[in-house]
């Protein structure tokens, strides 16, 4: 029977303790030191343009300082790493005081070095002996103790008999009865506390264990691809379609799941506000097909963002719409997806046009050039009638700074500010090549798997270097410059839709579709930015695939086509044996020999294998002469 | 003729099974299968047996409690032996050709199922009635008839279960085989134990911890002297210590490492060009198999040597294959280990001294290690229908050629790598293993080496499933 031990169960507990704090600390400190210390960068407030600035800075104030530690999880971590590391000093100091080691070693009780010498040995037992001898230490059982200890010890170094016992066992007295124990506390094994033990047991393993995996597992359950809630794709599969138009899906994003809870407007007060902003974007607002107030809401909010309205809105309001922009991206993102599965491009573009313009703070009607930090419609007035004119953001920027129009107005700083934009708006080339992967023959033909590559160079990035972050000082959180390349058919269906996120200065992205039948094809490829508008290029790609018949026919190589006759090792080892039986060298011979001695069912056995490698020779064979092929085995083997 | 594997048609409808799962199990789900039916084996290799004799015997069978995930003296006492037994037996069976069957032909492959079920059960059945008539448990007379059919009822049952937990988990409800997440899971359990054990243990030297990971704290904590106390916890030799659990990190990352080497070839179908699909041939070509088979040959040596040394310990051909002793009596677990013969230079050398003591018996025990695993790992191939001469029927038939080697036949750009590999590979993992019992890592070298392959394969699994996953969405 195993016996339950304290004072073990306090190094057990100390040695956990130890194996939590230590982790633990560690990570505390980390994220204190990037609360603190993190750089500017790191955050994504850069201000290149002072119109960023305030962006920057407002950046700075909620992802920089201690209050960013203000989350449940970093609390309750710090809470229960300080308590375990007042544990651990606590038993850390009862163990030292009564902890000790009962380990027997001499040279400790003789309070001289490990090692020492024989003569220091004698000298220091004379010195002990002589000082804790019970005659000059009467009525005092701690003296009388340590001097049997130090006879012992002494005993142990001089005696060859005890010293090999003490090496060997730890004791000079030879071996002792062998105790095991288990560092468990010993009250879990008192009777009175039976029940109460049992009881929790019970509660932990069938209540509490079973509960937290229920409870994780239906949170976790809501979430579908890129942590978007499977809720939020049902409503999108139930809204978007074919037909769906850019100023219809403010709409559509303000009804996803994740906003439901935090969307319902409350009181009154709320309830008035909205109205308010409602009588203010109303013009530029699509009809609701929704008056559920959560959607309203989430739509009124939406529209004051992309109409630049956001200086009526109440600082609560302002809190609800910058939730809604921080989870914009991932959830327009998904939406299309919806497309995309839907086979929609047309849909899918709008979408990614719907997030352009939440990322720069405009709507459909505005003119591109509001991008541009400090824009207003009376500069874009100037600039459209102007001497160079300029419609669109890529003619402005094609004129030379000193002739650009509209910037009366402005100070130097501003001018500057606008040169600088410019030159973060990206300047993108895209070229195609249509082909298929193939070491022989790279013509298309029907039924093959083709590869468009479209290779993306952004002109505007200086050599080496990488796109930074988007300029849209009116979207409150960094964002990444990102492509989106879709291919799709001249009738609108989705051959492919993939966003390209990588920020080098030239990007290579494959699409490989399986060749149509033969003929001549035209599809469409468009490039999209993820963050700006009016930089969106679409081009003509051109297929065309030839009949497949005039591809070479597959050949076996003869050596392959011999595989079957090989024998395995098997029959290797057995012919091998039959031959060391018999003199005769044929092997057919050998085996009619061979099938005199065996049974019957030996003979059985191998006439049909016999027979069965004919059959895969003559089938091999047939394979060579007609290109007619099975297709049921084909994706069994590589399908891996 | 009819197939002699028709003859297991009739009693189909009799034997247990699995259904197949009606849709593809989500991955979600599927860890929590495996989940499950880990708990289940951890449960039953806990559970002692009912009924047994507490016989002080030595354990015969020590060796083989790894590769076999068993645990003694518990519902778990024949581990996967069943499974592996089975498996083994079916696979040369048909590799050899005894059994005439075309794994192609759906229903060929319905009747060789069952009958590989049939066999498990069978083989169950007939290892636990061995294991008690044998006296495993106390003499048959001893323990009453009673008890004795009790016993082969759990060890039976016991047995069943982890048969139908294995044939779920294949089914697609889990991930993997559950032979490799039982032996997996039963070394993982024994380095936690070593680790982490909160046994304590006084020799009249003081108290010891046996967990290596709490002694070195306790140690620490204890001792006045630290340096002293790092060099006890570091270089103990009684009880595990620190330096066999880096040994076993040591191991896991060089294995691990060594799981990457692989030769990627590429393949292309000529039927849907442009289609290409990279062929890696790993250095493990042939994973852990090389080290299960040695570790069967070298047990089953060990068994028939025991056997004839208990008969007659004084013949002296008897003592060429292998002599025994009862390991010394203070340590906490007896058995019987060789002391000479052939069982003797087939063993690895329990301790640093031991090797340094007799080197001779270290070199040969290297040689004969790697010799056999490379042997085995060549012999592999043939019996599972991996060999160049396999591959290349497969790849043929199924209109798969090399990319860039249109004029040369596969089976030779093939015969350049699978060999090498399966060769070079076994000896790989028979080093390894060698140099994890040199340097005394827990669990033992073959223990490791099989958890570290099952792992990565369970690894290899998931990140398969995640792109497969992924592939169907960017389908979408």
């Amino acid at each position: 029977m195993l016996q339950y031990d304290d004072s073990a169960f306090y190094f057990v507990a100390l040695s956990f303790i130890t194996l939590y704090i230590v982790p633990s600390w560690y990570s505390i400190i980390n994220n204190v030191r990037v609360a603190l210390f993190s750089t500017d960068e790191d955050i994504g407030a850069v201000s290149r343009t002072s119109a960023e600035k305030q962006k920057a800075s407002e950046l700075k104030k909620t992802s920089k300082g201690l209050k960013t530690l203000n989350s449940t999880g970093f609390i309750v971590n710090f809470v229960l790493t300080l308590l375990c590391s007042a544990i651990f000093l606590w038993l850390y100091f009862s163990v030292q005081s009564n902890g000790e080691v009962n380990s027997f070693d001499p040279f400790t009780i003789l309070q001289i070095d490990t090692g020492a010498e024989l003569k220091e040995i004698k000298k220091a037992y004379k010195k002990m002996s002589l000082r804790y001898h019970p005659d000059k230490n009467p009525n005092n059982p701690q003296a009388e103790a340590t001097f049997m200890m130090v006879a012992k010890a002494y005993e142990a170094l001089t005696n060859p008999v005890a010293k090999e016992n003490w090496e060997k066992y730890g004791n000079p007295d030879g071996k002792q009865s062998l105790a095991v124990s288990i560092g468990l506390p010993e009250f879990l094994l008192n009777v009175d506390n039976r029940n109460l033990v049992l009881l929790t047991y019970l509660i932990v393993m069938v209540i509490v264990v079973p509960c937290a995996v229920w409870a994780y597992y239906s949170n976790s359950s809501k979430f579908g691809e890129k942590d978007v809630m499977y809720d939020s794709y049902a409503w999108y599969h139930h809204n978007l379609n074919e037909h769906t138009l850019t100023k219809s899906l403010p709409e559509v994003l303000a009804g996803s799941a994740e906003f439901r809870e935090r969307n319902l407007t409350k009181s009154q007060a709320d309830k008035d506000e909205i109205g308010k902003v409602l009588a203010r974007v109303k013009s530029h607002m699509q009809k609701p097909s929704y008056n559920h107030p959560v959607v309203l809401k989430g739509n009124v909010l939406l529209h004051a963002h992309l109409t630049r309205q956001t200086d009526v809105l109440s600082e609560a309001s302002m809190e609800d719409l910058r939730f809604m922009l921080r989870y914009s991206s991932s959830l327009i993102d998904a939406m299309i997806s919806v497309c995309k599965h839907q086979e929609s491009l047309k849909s899918a573009l709008n979408c990614v046009k719907f997030g352009q313009f939440v990322a720069q703070g405009m709507w459909i009607k505005d003119s591109e050039l509001l991008q541009l930090p400090h824009f207003t419609e009376n500069e874009v007035g100037h600039v459209a009638k102007g001497k160079p004119s300029a419609k669109t953001i890529k003619e402005y920027m094609a004129i030379p700074n000193e002739s650009k129009k509209g910037l009366k107005e402005f100070t130097e700083e501003q001018k500057e500010d606008i040169f600088k934009c410019c030159d973060i708006l990206p300047n993108l080339t895209v070229e195609t090549k249509v082909f298929v992967d193939d070491d022989e023959d790279d013509n298309v033909y029907e039924g093959d798997l083709c590869t468009v590559l479209v290779t993306l160079t952004r002109n505007n990035v200086p050599e080496g270097e990488k796109a930074g972050l988007v300029h849209a000082p009116r979207f409150p959180f960094p964002r990444r410059e990102a492509w989106w390349v879709a291919l799709g058919t001249k009738e609108g269906k989705i051959i492919s839709i993939d966003k390209v996120t990588s920020p080098e200065r030239v990007v290579v992205h494959k699409i490989k579709f399986l060749a149509p039948r033969a003929g001549h094809y035209e599809f469409d490829l468009h490039v999209l930015s993820n963050a700006y508008v009016g930089f969106d290029h679409e081009e003509s790609v051109e297929l065309t695939t030839q009949d497949p018949s005039a591809l070479p026919e597959y050949k076996v190589h003869p050596d392959d086509a011999e595989l079957d006759d090989e024998p395995t090792l098997f029959e290797e080892m057995m012919n091998a044996n039959i031959e060391a039986d018999s003199d005769s060298d044929e092997e057919e011979d050998s085996d009619g020999d061979d099938d005199d001695e065996s049974e019957e069912e030996g003979i059985r056995e191998l006439t049909e294998e016999e027979s069965k490698k004919r059959e895969l020779q003559k089938k091999a064979r047939k394979k060579d002469d007609s290109d007619s092929d099975d297709d049921s085995d084909v994706e069994e083997v590589h399908a891996d | 003729m009819p197939k002699a594997i028709h003859l297991i048609r009739p009693i189909i409808p009799i034997i247990p099974e699995v259904e197949k799962p009606t849709s593809a199990i989500p991955f979600r789900e599927k860890v929590l299968w495996t989940t499950c039916s880990l708990l289940i084996y951890m449960v039953c290799s806990n559970l002692p047996l009912y009924g047994v004799q507490r016989a002080r015997s030595s354990d015969p069978f020590y060796w083989m409690r790894v590769i076999l995930a068993s645990n003694r003296g518990t519902l778990m006492e024949l581990g996967v032996s069943p499974l592996v037994t089975t498996g083994m037996v079916m696979q040369l069976l048909v590799g050899a050709k005894v059994v005439d069957v075309n794994l192609d032909a759906k229903e060929d492959r319905v009747l060789y199922m069952a009958a590989q079920k049939v066999v498990g059960l069978l083989v169950t059945l007939a290892m636990a009635v061995a294991y008690v008539l044998s006296g495993t448990y106390g003499d048959v007379s001893a323990i009453g008839l009673g008890n004795a059919i009790l016993i082969v009822a759990q060890l039976t049952a016991a047995g069943w279960v982890l048969l139908m937990l294995d044939e779920m988990l294949q089914r697609g409800y889990g991930m993997g085989s559950g032979i490799s997440l039982f032996i997996a899971s039963h070394v993982s359990e024994t380095i936690v134990w070593k680790a982490f054990s909160p046994i304590t243990i006084n020799t009249g030297r003081g108290t010891e911890f046996e967990g290596a990971c709490l002694a070195f704290f306790h140690l620490i904590f204890v001792r006045r002297n630290k340096f002293q106390a790092i060099s006890e916890a570091l270089l103990r030799q009684n009880l595990p210590n620190l330096t066999s659990l880096m040994a076993t990190c040591l191991i896991f990352v060089a294995c691990i490492y060594m799981q990457m080497w692989r030769v990627n070839l590429t393949v292309k179908l000529q039927k849907a060009r442009g289609l290409e699909r990279p062929y890696p041939i790993k250095l493990f070509y042939t994973s852990n198999m090389p080290i299960i088979l040695q570790t069967a040959f070298v047990s089953n040596i060990y068994f028939v040597s025991q056997m004839l040394y208990n008969q007659s310990p004084n013949s002296p051909f008897i003592k060429l294959i292998g002599e025994w002793a009862v390991t010394s009596p203070d340590s906490t677990a007896q058995y019987s280990v060789p002391v000479s013969g052939l069982a003797y230079y087939i063993s690895p050398p329990a301790t640093f001294s031991v090797l340094l003591h007799d080197p001779f018996h270290a070199l040969f025990y290297l040689m004969f290690t790697l010799t056999a695993c490379a042997v085995f790992g060549r012999t592999w191939t043939e019996v599972s229908g991996t060999s160049v001469r396999d591959v290349a029927r497969q790849m043929r038939d199924n209109q798969v050629v090399m990319k860039g080697h249109r004029d040369t036949a596969t089976a030779k750009i093939l015969s350049r790598y699978i060999p090498i590999a399966a060769t070079l590979g076994g000896i790989c993992i028979g080093l390894l293993t060698v140099l994890a019992d040199y340097l005394g890592a827990i669990g033992s070298g073959t223990g490791i080496l099989l958890t570290v392959t099952i792992i990565y394969d369970f690894y290899e699994a998931f990140a398969r499933e995640n792109a497969s996953v992924n592939s169907m969405m960017a389908q979408m």
